[in-house]
Protein backbone atom coordinates (compact mmCIF):
# COMPACT_ATOMS: atom_id res chain seq x y z
CA UNK A 1 0.00 0.00 0.00
CA UNK A 2 1.18 3.47 -0.82
CA UNK A 3 -0.32 5.83 0.93
CA UNK A 4 -1.73 5.56 4.90
CA UNK A 5 -4.92 7.27 4.29
CA UNK A 6 -6.61 5.65 1.90
CA UNK A 7 -6.81 2.30 4.11
CA UNK A 8 -8.96 4.73 6.49
CA UNK A 9 -12.42 4.16 4.83
CA UNK A 10 -11.66 0.85 3.67
CA UNK A 11 -10.89 -0.03 7.61
CA UNK A 12 -14.46 1.46 8.41
CA UNK A 13 -15.87 -0.05 5.82
CA UNK A 14 -14.53 -3.50 7.14
CA UNK A 15 -15.34 -2.94 10.60
CA UNK A 16 -18.99 -2.03 9.79
CA UNK A 17 -19.50 -4.81 7.69
CA UNK A 18 -17.80 -7.27 10.40
CA UNK A 19 -19.97 -5.78 13.19
CA UNK A 20 -23.20 -6.15 10.78
CA UNK A 21 -24.16 -9.29 11.96
CA UNK A 22 -24.45 -8.06 15.34
CA UNK A 23 -27.53 -5.63 14.08
CA UNK A 24 -30.15 -8.06 12.94
CA UNK A 25 -29.13 -10.20 16.52
CA UNK A 26 -32.00 -10.87 18.90
CA UNK A 27 -32.56 -11.91 22.14
CA UNK A 28 -34.27 -15.60 22.97
CA UNK A 29 -35.24 -15.00 26.54
CA UNK A 30 -38.05 -13.05 26.59
CA UNK A 31 -39.93 -10.31 29.37
CA UNK A 32 -41.79 -12.84 31.30
CA UNK A 33 -38.17 -14.64 31.69
CA UNK A 34 -36.74 -11.49 33.21
CA UNK A 35 -40.15 -10.48 35.10
CA UNK A 36 -38.92 -13.80 37.19
CA UNK A 37 -35.83 -12.36 37.71
CA UNK A 38 -36.87 -9.24 39.42
CA UNK A 39 -36.49 -8.43 43.35
CA UNK A 40 -39.53 -7.81 45.28
CA UNK A 41 -40.76 -4.32 44.91
CA UNK A 42 -40.15 -3.29 48.36
CA UNK A 43 -36.75 -4.59 48.25
CA UNK A 44 -34.61 -0.96 47.64
CA UNK A 45 -30.64 -1.16 47.06
CA UNK A 46 -29.30 -1.88 50.27
CA UNK A 47 -26.35 0.33 52.28
CA UNK A 48 -23.44 -1.96 51.86
CA UNK A 49 -22.22 -3.35 54.85
CA UNK A 50 -18.64 -1.96 55.17
CA UNK A 51 -20.78 1.62 54.90
CA UNK A 52 -23.19 0.29 57.85
CA UNK A 53 -20.33 -1.06 60.09
CA UNK A 54 -18.14 2.01 59.53
CA UNK A 55 -21.29 4.13 60.36
CA UNK A 56 -21.69 2.20 63.75
CA UNK A 57 -17.81 2.43 64.57
CA UNK A 58 -17.83 6.24 64.36
CA UNK A 59 -21.17 5.88 66.49
CA UNK A 60 -19.71 3.46 68.72
CA UNK A 61 -16.14 4.98 69.40
CA UNK A 62 -15.85 8.62 67.76
CA UNK A 63 -18.52 10.14 69.99
CA UNK A 64 -18.16 9.31 73.42
CA UNK A 65 -14.30 9.46 73.38
CA UNK A 66 -14.28 13.05 71.14
CA UNK A 67 -17.56 14.81 71.24
CA UNK A 68 -19.22 15.90 74.14
CA UNK A 69 -22.32 14.42 74.61
CA UNK A 70 -25.37 16.93 74.02
CA UNK A 71 -22.90 19.14 71.37
CA UNK A 72 -24.32 19.85 67.66
CA UNK A 73 -21.50 17.26 66.45
CA UNK A 74 -22.68 14.44 68.62
CA UNK A 75 -26.55 15.57 67.26
CA UNK A 76 -24.98 15.01 63.96
CA UNK A 77 -23.32 11.84 64.51
CA UNK A 78 -26.33 10.14 65.59
CA UNK A 79 -28.41 11.49 63.31
CA UNK A 80 -26.26 10.19 60.37
CA UNK A 81 -25.83 6.95 61.90
CA UNK A 82 -29.89 6.58 62.76
CA UNK A 83 -30.76 7.81 58.78
CA UNK A 84 -28.29 4.64 57.58
CA UNK A 85 -29.18 2.49 59.64
CA UNK A 86 -33.19 3.36 58.50
CA UNK A 87 -32.21 3.20 54.35
CA UNK A 88 -30.48 -0.19 54.85
CA UNK B 1 -45.31 7.21 24.84
CA UNK B 2 -42.88 9.80 26.00
CA UNK B 3 -39.90 8.01 27.85
CA UNK B 4 -39.82 10.49 30.19
CA UNK B 5 -43.36 9.39 31.31
CA UNK B 6 -42.53 6.03 31.55
CA UNK B 7 -39.02 6.18 33.62
CA UNK B 8 -41.28 8.39 36.00
CA UNK B 9 -43.98 5.24 36.17
CA UNK B 10 -40.87 2.85 36.53
CA UNK B 11 -39.72 5.10 39.82
CA UNK B 12 -43.00 4.22 41.24
CA UNK B 13 -42.27 0.89 41.03
CA UNK B 14 -44.41 0.04 37.64
CA UNK B 15 -43.40 -3.43 36.10
CA UNK B 16 -45.39 -2.29 32.72
CA UNK B 17 -43.24 0.53 32.57
CA UNK B 18 -40.19 -1.85 32.67
CA UNK B 19 -41.51 -3.93 30.05
CA UNK B 20 -41.83 -0.91 27.90
CA UNK B 21 -38.48 0.19 28.00
CA UNK B 22 -37.10 -3.56 27.92
CA UNK B 23 -38.77 -3.59 24.25
CA UNK B 24 -37.79 -0.45 23.42
CA UNK B 25 -33.80 -1.16 24.29
CA UNK B 26 -33.27 -4.90 24.74
CA UNK B 27 -31.74 -4.66 20.94
CA UNK B 28 -29.01 -2.17 21.77
CA UNK B 29 -27.91 -3.81 24.93
CA UNK B 30 -28.04 -7.27 23.68
CA UNK B 31 -25.98 -7.12 20.19
CA UNK B 32 -23.52 -4.35 22.40
CA UNK B 33 -23.17 -7.21 24.47
CA UNK B 34 -22.80 -9.90 22.31
CA UNK B 35 -20.46 -7.78 19.88
CA UNK B 36 -18.14 -7.34 23.09
CA UNK B 37 -18.54 -10.98 24.44
CA UNK B 38 -18.81 -12.88 21.38
CA UNK B 39 -21.05 -15.00 23.27
CA UNK B 40 -24.95 -15.31 22.55
CA UNK B 41 -25.06 -17.08 26.67
CA UNK B 42 -23.27 -14.02 27.96
CA UNK B 43 -24.93 -11.27 25.97
CA UNK B 44 -28.33 -12.73 27.09
CA UNK B 45 -27.26 -12.84 31.12
CA UNK B 46 -26.14 -9.35 30.28
CA UNK B 47 -29.45 -8.26 28.77
CA UNK B 48 -30.93 -9.23 32.24
CA UNK B 49 -29.17 -8.02 34.59
CA UNK B 50 -28.69 -4.67 32.77
CA UNK B 51 -32.30 -4.30 33.27
CA UNK B 52 -32.66 -6.09 36.54
CA UNK B 53 -30.22 -2.85 37.72
CA UNK B 54 -32.57 -0.52 35.43
CA UNK B 55 -35.43 -1.63 38.22
CA UNK B 56 -33.45 -1.63 41.55
CA UNK B 57 -31.52 1.87 40.33
CA UNK B 58 -34.87 3.32 38.76
CA UNK B 59 -35.01 5.83 41.88
CA UNK B 60 -31.21 7.17 40.67
CA UNK B 61 -32.32 8.01 37.02
CA UNK B 62 -32.86 11.19 35.61
CA UNK B 63 -36.23 11.11 33.86
CA UNK B 64 -34.95 14.15 31.48
CA UNK B 65 -31.94 12.21 30.30
CA UNK B 66 -32.33 10.11 28.03
CA UNK B 67 -31.53 6.55 29.48
CA UNK B 68 -29.72 4.61 26.07
CA UNK B 69 -26.49 6.08 27.54
CA UNK B 70 -27.21 4.80 31.15
CA UNK B 71 -28.35 1.25 29.61
CA UNK B 72 -25.08 1.54 27.59
CA UNK B 73 -22.59 2.24 30.44
CA UNK B 74 -24.17 -0.36 32.60
CA UNK B 75 -23.95 -3.06 29.50
CA UNK B 76 -20.46 -2.05 28.85
CA UNK B 77 -19.38 -2.50 32.89
CA UNK B 78 -21.59 -5.76 33.20
CA UNK B 79 -19.40 -7.10 29.85
CA UNK B 80 -16.16 -6.20 31.81
CA UNK B 81 -17.01 -8.24 34.96
CA UNK B 82 -18.01 -10.36 32.76
CA UNK B 83 -14.51 -10.73 31.11
CA UNK B 84 -12.97 -11.03 34.53
CA UNK B 85 -14.78 -13.45 35.69
CA UNK B 86 -14.07 -15.70 32.33
CA UNK B 87 -10.56 -14.95 32.67
CA UNK B 88 -10.17 -15.85 36.15
CA UNK B 89 -12.25 -18.88 35.96
CA UNK B 90 -10.80 -19.80 31.81
CA UNK B 91 -7.65 -19.46 32.08
CA UNK B 92 -6.16 -21.70 29.77
CA UNK B 93 -9.26 -21.11 27.15
CA UNK B 94 -8.05 -17.12 27.63
CA UNK B 95 -4.67 -17.86 26.78
CA UNK B 96 -5.53 -19.91 23.81
CA UNK B 97 -7.50 -16.86 22.29
CA UNK B 98 -4.91 -15.00 22.98
CA UNK B 99 -2.45 -17.03 20.70
CA UNK B 100 -5.25 -17.33 18.11
CA UNK B 101 -5.21 -13.62 18.16
CA UNK B 102 -1.62 -13.37 17.66
CA UNK B 103 -1.21 -15.80 15.46
CA UNK B 104 -4.34 -13.99 13.33
CA UNK B 105 -2.99 -11.77 10.81
CA UNK B 106 -1.21 -14.10 9.31
CA UNK B 107 -3.32 -17.25 7.47
CA UNK B 108 -2.11 -20.58 7.68
CA UNK B 109 -3.90 -21.34 4.49
CA UNK B 110 -2.43 -20.69 1.09
CA UNK B 111 -4.03 -19.66 -1.84
CA UNK B 112 -7.58 -17.61 -2.70
CA UNK B 113 -8.56 -15.51 0.44
CA UNK B 114 -12.31 -15.81 1.20
CA UNK B 115 -14.52 -12.95 1.96
CA UNK B 116 -15.04 -14.37 5.23
CA UNK B 117 -11.91 -14.57 6.57
CA UNK B 118 -11.53 -11.15 5.89
CA UNK B 119 -14.07 -10.48 8.03
CA UNK B 120 -12.96 -13.57 10.10
CA UNK B 121 -9.68 -11.15 10.22
CA UNK B 122 -11.56 -8.10 11.18
CA UNK B 123 -12.91 -9.74 13.83
CA UNK B 124 -9.65 -11.11 15.26
CA UNK B 125 -8.34 -7.39 15.31
CA UNK B 126 -11.00 -6.09 17.17
CA UNK B 127 -10.79 -8.97 19.94
CA UNK B 128 -6.83 -8.39 20.12
CA UNK B 129 -7.96 -4.47 21.24
CA UNK B 130 -8.17 -3.36 25.11
CA UNK B 131 -11.13 -3.80 26.35
CA UNK B 132 -11.69 0.37 26.37
CA UNK B 133 -11.03 0.47 22.58
CA UNK B 134 -13.11 -2.47 21.55
CA UNK B 135 -16.01 -0.19 23.21
CA UNK B 136 -15.56 2.42 21.48
CA UNK B 137 -15.47 0.32 18.14
CA UNK B 138 -18.25 -0.93 19.07
CA UNK B 139 -20.57 2.10 19.90
CA UNK B 140 -19.41 3.76 16.56
CA UNK B 141 -19.14 1.02 13.92
CA UNK B 142 -21.98 -0.79 15.09
CA UNK B 143 -24.70 1.32 17.35
CA UNK B 144 -23.27 4.29 14.90
CA UNK B 145 -23.00 6.82 18.06
CA UNK B 146 -21.77 10.18 16.83
CA UNK B 147 -18.42 10.70 19.06
CA UNK B 148 -19.51 13.30 21.13
CA UNK B 149 -22.26 10.73 22.66
CA UNK B 150 -19.41 8.08 22.80
CA UNK B 151 -17.67 10.74 24.57
CA UNK B 152 -20.51 11.18 26.85
CA UNK B 153 -21.20 7.55 27.61
CA UNK B 154 -18.18 6.41 28.47
CA UNK B 155 -17.50 10.18 30.49
CA UNK B 156 -14.35 10.30 28.21
CA UNK B 157 -12.74 13.19 26.27
CA UNK B 158 -13.89 13.48 22.86
CA UNK B 159 -10.26 13.25 21.19
CA UNK B 160 -9.68 10.44 23.39
CA UNK B 161 -12.67 8.63 21.47
CA UNK B 162 -11.05 9.97 17.89
CA UNK B 163 -7.59 8.39 19.31
CA UNK B 164 -9.02 4.78 20.11
CA UNK B 165 -10.69 5.17 16.71
CA UNK B 166 -7.39 5.87 15.34
CA UNK B 167 -5.77 2.86 16.81
CA UNK B 168 -8.07 0.66 16.18
CA UNK B 169 -7.94 1.21 12.44
CA UNK B 170 -4.22 1.13 12.56
CA UNK B 171 -4.30 -1.95 14.12
CA UNK B 172 -6.61 -3.40 11.14
CA UNK B 173 -4.55 -1.64 8.50
CA UNK B 174 -1.15 -3.09 9.96
CA UNK B 175 -2.81 -6.83 10.23
CA UNK B 176 -4.46 -6.49 6.57
CA UNK B 177 -1.05 -5.06 5.46
CA UNK B 178 0.53 -8.36 7.37
CA UNK B 179 -1.61 -10.81 5.09
CA UNK B 180 -1.16 -8.49 2.11
CA UNK B 181 2.68 -9.48 2.43
CA UNK B 182 1.75 -13.35 2.88
CA UNK B 183 -0.53 -12.97 0.02
CA UNK B 184 0.52 -10.74 -2.55
CA UNK B 185 -1.93 -11.36 -5.09
CA UNK B 186 -4.59 -10.17 -2.78
CA UNK B 187 -3.42 -6.66 -2.23
CA UNK B 188 -6.09 -5.17 -5.06
CA UNK B 189 -8.15 -5.61 -2.38
CA UNK B 190 -6.83 -3.07 0.19
CA UNK B 191 -5.41 -0.59 -2.61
Amino acid sequence: MNSREPMIPEADRLFRQALRPYREAEPRGDWQTLVAMLPPASSAPTVPLLLRLLAFLEWLFIQPVILPQGSPQADLLNRQFLSVRMIS
Amino acid sequence: MEERTVILRLQQGDRQALAWLYERHKGAVYRTALAMTRDESAAEDILQECFIRLYTYAASLDPDRPLRPWLYRVTLNLVRDWSRKRRFAHPVEELMDWLAALAAPIPSVEGEMERSETIELVHQVIDALPTAHREVVVLFYLEELPIETIAETLDIPVGTVKSRLHYARRRLRESVQRRQRSLPELAYEFT
